[in-house]
């Protein structure tokens, strides 16, 4: 006997006593049903968090003299204000809140959209999100006008570029391959690219978000790569993205688990890694964690970190701090909005 | 088509082929429990994606499946200490004198890794060509005929009898 046969003579003998599953078709349809439920409370709860972060959107960089009315629907105002306590910190606006649209420095203004929605760095655009049962269909609004409406299959996480009108969104295919599709706020023009080239195929958290310069996009590869015998032979590492081809620029050798622009410092030498715990600084040049920070946090500029710590004595604190962790500053938070490229934090007043 | 439809439609299809689907993750795993836990997921997104799915839904489920034991691999590494403790609940059909090879092949195939295990199943057990195994784990044609070559060299390794017989598979050599 050959050993093609042998072999399938084996498979075929091992399967031979496997039972049945009973009701599995009825199981499965129950589970998928639970899934999509779970899937539109997660797309809801996404609006809402959108709705949550576009209350308090940060603007910089438009003359105060020129608003905009960017709330779809229902225009609101937009006001360059002088709220008491709202101040630039390392860079960043820190607000008092809640739902306080002020602040007052003159190249900085606070835009209000009320809604879902979530206001482009250059403030020109709005975009609104709406969950169906095969993905999001993208709303693009501009002067509380919608100017596109682009169905997007398989579509999830939406997130601004930081410095242009540009929507970046995972994409995934019924082969469960991921990739990702960028949508220009001023044409409507959707490029997807899918499935993108990952060596090992396999990512996860399969979402992937900008890198600062907003010219290429990241992903995380979660697996160790192992030869063709099983044998570990590395970690994973973190994978960027041209955003306009879609092709792989380069690796990092880290399985860095980034959500936005604010995990990289600016000068590209470090990134913030989010754990259960927290996050960890990471040195890219050493290839090590320099610091574990005790929870999330995003760059402000090379040399400072804002760091939003919560204890059951303390409540919830923003920590200004150095790389080294140095804490330089604390901060009593009434909340913490994260959602969009910049933390818009609401100081309690 | 509406809900209700979709679930019928399903439901057939399930009822039809969930026993073949059954034994190809049985192959996999080597465990009932687990084969149960790989084949559930694999048709709850085939449920899942009913409506979008262009062909044979037998052929997505089974991509699925494929893919999520290799995906998952380091997970289902771990049960494989459980398919060792697990014996065949029925006696092989076939002749005597090869029971025990075909049981040291079937250890033996468990210890492999998961892609060379998927790969020698997908090509000897569900009769697929390279082409059509690389389809389905979404690997290169030179991978899955190394990824076999290699598998069936450790099952020449852990089972001499298997090392003794008469030929080779024939596309193995083909890499």
């Amino acid at each position: 006997m050959s050993q093609e046969a042998l072999l399938r003579e084996a498979i075929e003998a091992m399967t031979t006593g496997v039972r049945g599953m009973d009701g599995i078709a009825a199981t499965a349809i129950a589970r998928g049903r639970r899934i999509r439920r779970r899937q539109r409370l997660i797309a809801a709860a996404a609006v809402v968090l959108l709705a949550a972060a576009g209350a308090t959107v940060l603007y910089q960089g438009r003359p105060a003299s020129a608003p905009t009315n960017i709330a779809a629907g229902v225009p609101s105002p937009v006001r360059t204000l002088s709220e008491p306590g709202a101040r630039i910190l390392a860079g960043w606006a820190l607000v008092p809140g809640p739902a306080v649209q002020e602040f007052p420095q003159p190249d900085l203004r606070v835009l209000r959209a009320d809604g879902g929605d979530s206001v482009s760095p250059t403030g020109r655009f709005v975009m609104r999100a709406t969950a169906g049962s095969d993905g999001f269909r993208l709303s693009i609004l501009r002067d509380g006008k919608e100017v596109h409406n682009v169905a997007l299959a398989g579509a999830e996480a939406f997130q601004w570029s930081p410095v242009s009108d540009i929507v970046l969104t995972t994409l995934s295919n019924v082969e469960g391959q991921k990739g990702f599709a960028t949508i220009d706020a001023e044409t409507g023009q959707v490029q997807s690219h899918l499935p993108v080239s990952i060596p090992a195929s396999f990512c996860g958290p399969c979402t992937f978000s900008w890198y600062p310069r907003g010219n290429e996009v990241v992903v995380r590869q979660a697996e160790d790569f192992t030869d063709a015998d099983g044998n570990f032979t590395g970690r994973g590492s973190t994978f960027l993205f041209d955003a306009v081809t879609g092709k792989a620029t380069r690796n990092l050798p880290l399985q860095v688990n980034v959500s936005g622009p604010g995990s990289w410092s600016p000068n590209g030498r470090y990134a913030l890694s989010e754990t259960e715990r927290g996050s960890q600084l990471i040195d890219l040049e050493l290839r090590q964690m320099t610091q574990q920070l005790p929870g999330r946090a995003w760059f402000a500029n090379d040399e400072t970190l804002l760091v939003i710590r919560s204890t059951p004595e303390r409540g919830r604190e923003l920590l200004v701090m150095k790389l080294d962790g140095t804490i330089t500053e604390v901060i009593t938070l009434a909340g913490a909005f994260t959602k969009g490229n910049l933390p818009v934090l609401v100081i309690r007043q | 088509m509406g809900d209700k439809a979709v679930a019928a439609e399903f439901t057939a299809f399930v009822e039809e082929r969930s026993h073949a689907l059954m034994k190809a993750a049985y192959s996999l795993t080597g465990s009932q429990h687990a084969a149960e836990d790989l084949l559930q997921t694999a048709l709850t997104k085939t449920y899942l994606n009913w409506r979008r799915i262009d062909g044979s839904a037998e052929g997505y489920a089974r991509r699925i499946m494929y893919h999520d034991f290799v995906s998952s691999w380091r997970r289902l590494r771990k049960l494989k200490e459980l398919s060792f403790s697990e014996l065949p609940e029925h006696a092989p059909d076939a002749g005597a004198e090869r029971v025990p090879v075909q049981m040291l092949l079937r250890d033996a195939l468990l210890t492999l890794p998961a892609r060379q295990r998927a790969v020698l199943v997908l090509r000897y057990f569900e009769d697929l060509s390279v082409e059509e195994t690389a389809a389905i784990l979404g690997s290169p044609k030179g991978t899955v005929a190394s990824l076999a070559s290699r598998g069936l060299a450790r099952l020449r390794e852990l089972v001499p009898e298997f090392a003794a017989a008469q030929d080779q598979p024939s596309e193995v050599v083909k890499a």
